[in-house]
């Protein structure tokens, strides 16, 4: 065996057999990397600076900004808001609450680029409303974690930022407009689905509000919605960077909950800070060593060898891509979500790109993927939340989650083979 | 000791949101100064990104020392008590080598980048690196102190960052 | 102890033994600087009969070149290819390559490159642990904007231009009178499209490839700044090698450096054609002399103490 073929079994090996062992995933990354990088005899201070670089990137300071104004909405009224809005919109079709909980994950999407910030902050209050009306609770937490997916989808969204760092400068305002359609696209599925099962179960239809409420509602949660629209029109007009918007945005959320709604006392920053502090410490670990892991397996030249290999199994392009999301709805069953964007992208990109797909195409059919890891087991970050919020086991959860993960994975596969689902807006924008 | 820690580790926290808060300003300053005096202070991004390295630097000392990094629970789940506490060990040890690696490495780095400079500020160029040591301090305390709690079995408070509970040992 | 001292014949490298090196390269394959790379990896390879490979990594995998110049100077990497720009960041003393409206054109450039003066800085590099090899065309970069034609300093007043978050470019915008804005690159074509900024600066390829020229059609010929790139290796590397391969990996990298510049030279004719055809407005400056007057002090500044060097650079025809 060469040196090359033991430092790659090395560093997937105990890559692997760490997570395992309950090893932190940032420390099962930077762990294997420094061991392989000293069997290697390559000065290990590389892997350091990798770290350093990994995170030392101006666009991707947009993701401290994002949490912290995600973290200021969800526990400043914004989101209850955006609640109510969605019930004046769908709430009474039958199973209403079922698709105000849609349509409220697609509102809060566009102001958060988190899944878990979605569950953990509209969970608690339509959770606990489902039931009381008569839901389900298997069914209040399927509805709510697969319509989480949303926030990564539709703009604007962290991860995509990280996905546009490491793909090389792909346009951050092009999937942020390429994430709109498919975002829509992805919650009347859900709602579709929701709504089937509703009339099964016999669920019930919602009461409606006045003209009066309806028309005080539309106006309070439309302030909220502006954060959206401040990054959304930012960014895609190049008025602000990414980065910029972000801070923006913060800023923004900053002034409409302590000054408008004025729900929580301005001492609340400092839990807010503490709580993305959290998240950050987190995210931005996972960056820093899944850098330097990116980095070894560039060294070691492991995305030429699987994308040699891919290519020589078929020159099927459909075979290909669907094998590429087979392996990434595999590695987002095991791991989370910012670590296989920077591990996957530099992989696969030059793969579907010989297949013919827009870099932009593949980053939304990636969000997509990855986010419907986070609704998986064993390792699934939304499911772990929601199945805690709802109170219910895991194992009884995913009973009922079956036509959910088929409607999203029909999802995937029209994102994959319908490029103009999600780049038609980016077109019609002419960039 | 630990009463030690928890001081640091709350002052710690406290830079952390220091340079929170001072990236938000930085750049708010930079798309104010563009859109007013047309023109943007010729440090911001460069600062502002350093800064956002040394953040994620002490996030990691922090997540370390708190267990807020995620990890893949659903085996070890399934391990009786026994097992678990000696795996959780294993698991500092591997932790602690991180944070030595990164005291040893990161210092050489700061080191070897001693005699070049940052493009906008013209600072060091070390000086993004200088968190790696530092926070690579704080990991191998974290997990000796990490270290002692499981091998000892005995601080409540402590244990449950693993999730071990009173019935369970 | 005494047998330790006694001197045991090492595993001394047979002859035949290969030696497999890695070269860093940021730009994508098929690029000049890429196949100029190629051409170096092949050269050595061919001349050392097969003892020494040279891997290339393209498209940046290995870090951007600020990180990989790094690599290279602490040992991780054997070879980069970078822009002098960041090299400048470890040897001040380059900086002076880099002065706006230095050079005549580029052949008096690489006149001063392969030089005295050229080599002189090249030494000054090798303190701090880098060799460099060869020197690649990056060519000149130039002014583009979506107002007005440039045609002297007088034009460039109140444009807001794009520059790289460096204080060389900032001051240089600013002598000229327009005011610098630094934004990441990927931002720049949308930038320019909703007018948040009126112009930015780059060589022809670039602002063909970009597709900046859609957007920006003033484009003035006026060679501000010429930047050339660094094919680099590390001492510590160059001392492992016997004094044969030292010297067939140095003109290996000469012949590389040259094989480069005609693709470049053609790459910017392509470019320029292109853009041409597609209507952007093309101005040549007459003289330059008045931008030069403009940016006479940053010559004060950022040459600081390399007045000689710069005198002889003027100089030298
Ligand atoms: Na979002
Ligand atoms: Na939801």
């Amino acid at each position: 065996m060469t040196s090359t073929s033991i430092a790659m079994l090395l560093l997937l090996g105990l890559f692997f057999g760490l997570l395992l062992i309950r090893v932190p995933v940032a420390f099962a990354l930077a762990i294997p990397t420094f061991i392989t990088a000293m069997y290697l005899d390559i000065p290990a201070m590389v892997i350091t600076q990798q770290m350093v670089r990994g995170i030392s990137s101006f666009s991707l300071l947009a993701i401290p900004f994002f949490i912290v104004s995600g973290e200021i909405m969800g526990q400043g009224g914004i989101s209850s808001r955006l609640i109510k809005f969605a019930d004046v919109i769908v709430g009474r079709m039958r199973g209403g609450l079922a698709m105000v909980n849609v349509v409220a994950s697609m509102f809060f999407g566009g102001i958060s680029g988190s899944a878990v910030a979605d569950t953990s902050s509209i969970g608690p209050v339509l959770i606990p409303m489902m039931k009381e009306k008569g839901y389900d609770t298997d069914y209040a937490v399927n509805v709510t974690i697969a319509s989480s997916v949303q926030g990564i989808i539709i703009p604007p969204s962290h991860n995509m930022i990280i996905y546009s760092v490491v793909a090389g400068g792909v346009s951050i305002g092009n999937l942020f407009l390429a994430g709109i359609l498919p975002g829509v696209f992805l919650g009347i599925m859900l709602m579709v689905i929701s709504y089937a099962i509703a009339v099964k179960r016999n669920y019930p239809k919602g009461e409606g509000y006045s003209i009066k409420e309806a028309l005080t509602i539309t106006r309070e949660s439309i302030l909220g919605l502006m954060t959206a629209v401040i990054i959304i029109v930012g960014v895609t007009t190049g008025w602000f960077t990414a980065t910029e918007s972000a801070a923006i945005a913060a800023i923004w959320a900053f002034f409409v909950t302590f000054f408008i709604y004025k729900e929580i006392k301005i001492s609340r920053m400092k839990n807010i800070l503490a709580k993305s502090l959290r998240t950050l410490a987190m995210v931005m670990a996972l960056i820093a060593t899944s850098s330097a892991f990116a980095w070894m397996m560039a060294y070691l030249r492991i995305p030429t060898i699987i994308t040699e290999t891919l290519l020589s199994i078929s020159e099927s392009k459909i075979f290909i891509l669907l094998i590429i999301n087979l392996i990434l709805l595999l590695l987002g069953m095991i791991m989370d979500m910012a670590p296989l964007i920077l591990i996957a992208t530099p992989i696969l990109l030059p793969v579907v790109t010989m297949a013919g797909m827009d870099p932009v195409q593949f980053g939304i059919v990636l969000m997509l993927n990855l986010g419907i890891g986070l609704i998986t087991p064993p390792v699934g970050s939304v499911l772990f939340v929601g199945c805690s919020i709802g109170g219910i086991s895991m194992e009884r959860t995913m009973r009922s989650l079956m036509p959910f993960y088929i409607t999203m994975i029909i999802t995937l596969l029209a994102l994959t083979f319908i490029p103009s689902l999600t780049l038609l807006i980016p077109r019609l924008f002419g960039v | 000791m630990k009463r030690f820690l928890d001081l640091f580790n709350s002052f710690l926290e406290k830079i952390g949101m220091l340079f929170l808060l001072l990236m938000l300003l930085i750049v708010s300053t930079q798309v104010f100064a563009r859109l007013t005096i047309k023109t943007t202070p010729i440090w911001s991004q460069e600062v502002a990104t350093m800064l956002m390295v040394w953040f994620g630097f002490l996030g990691m000392a922090i997540g370390v020392n708190e267990k807020i990094h995620i990890a893949i629970t659903f085996f070890t789940d399934r391990l009786p008590v026994i097992w678990k506490r000696m795996i959780f060990t294993i698991d500092e040890f591997l932790i602690l080598f991180f944070g030595i690696a990164i005291v040893w490495y990161g210092s050489r780095l700061v080191y070897a980048t001693r005699t070049s400079t940052l493009p906008a500020t013209q600072w060091p160029a070390y000086m993004p690196y200088l968190m790696v040591p530092i926070a690579g301090a704080m990991i191998v305390l974290c997990t000796l102190i990490n270290i002692a709690d499981l091998i000892k079995f005995d601080s409540k408070d402590r244990l449950q960052k693993w999730g071990f509970n009173d019935d369970k040992h | 102890s005494e047998e330790a001292a006694v001197d045991t014949p090492d595993e001394t490298p047979a002859a035949t033994e290969t030696i497999t090196m890695r070269l860093a390269e940021v730009h994508a394959e098929g690029y000049s600087t890429t196949m100029g790379n190629r051409e170096f990896a092949r050269l050595v390879e061919e001349r050392t009969d097969g003892r020494i490979k040279i891997e290339v990594y393209p498209g940046g995998v290995l870090g951007d070149e600020k990180s990989v110049t790094e690599q290279v100077q602490f040992g991780a990497l054997d070879f980069a290819r970078v822009s002098l720009a960041p090299v400048t960041e470890f040897e001040p003393s380059l900086n002076v390559l880099m002065l706006p409206y230095l050079y005549k054109d580029g052949d008096h450039m690489f006149r001063i490159l392969n030089g005295d003066i050229g080599n002189q800085l090249l030494a000054n590099l090798e303190e701090n642990g880098i060799v460099g090899l060869a020197w690649y065309d990056g060519g000149a970069r130039n002014f583009y904007n979506t107002q007005r034609e440039i045609k002297s300093p007088e034009d460039m007043r109140g444009l807001q231009i794009r520059v790289q978050e460096t204080r060389l470019m900032m001051d240089l915008i600013t002598a000229l009178g327009a005011s610098p804005v630094p934004l990441p690159f990927g931002d720049v074509y949308s930038a320019l499209q909703t007018g948040v900024i009126d112009g930015a600066e780059n060589n022809w390829p670039s602002y063909d490839s970009t597709g900046h020229y859609e957007v920006a059609k003033y484009f003035t010929v006026d060679e501000h700044i010429r930047i050339p790139e660094i094919l680099m290796t590390n001492t510590k590397v160059m001392e492992s090698l016997s004094a044969e391969d030292q010297e067939i990996i140095r003109q290996a990298a000469r012949e590389a450096g040259e094989y480069q510049r005609t693709l470049w030279l053609q790459s910017e004719e392509e470019s320029k054609q292109k853009v041409i055809d597609a209507g952007s407005v093309i101005t040549y400056l007459e003289s330059n002399e008045e931008f030069q007057e403009a940016v006479m002090p940053l010559y004060e500044t950022h040459g600081a103490g390399y007045g000689d060097i710069i005198e002889a650079i003027i100089n030298t025809n």
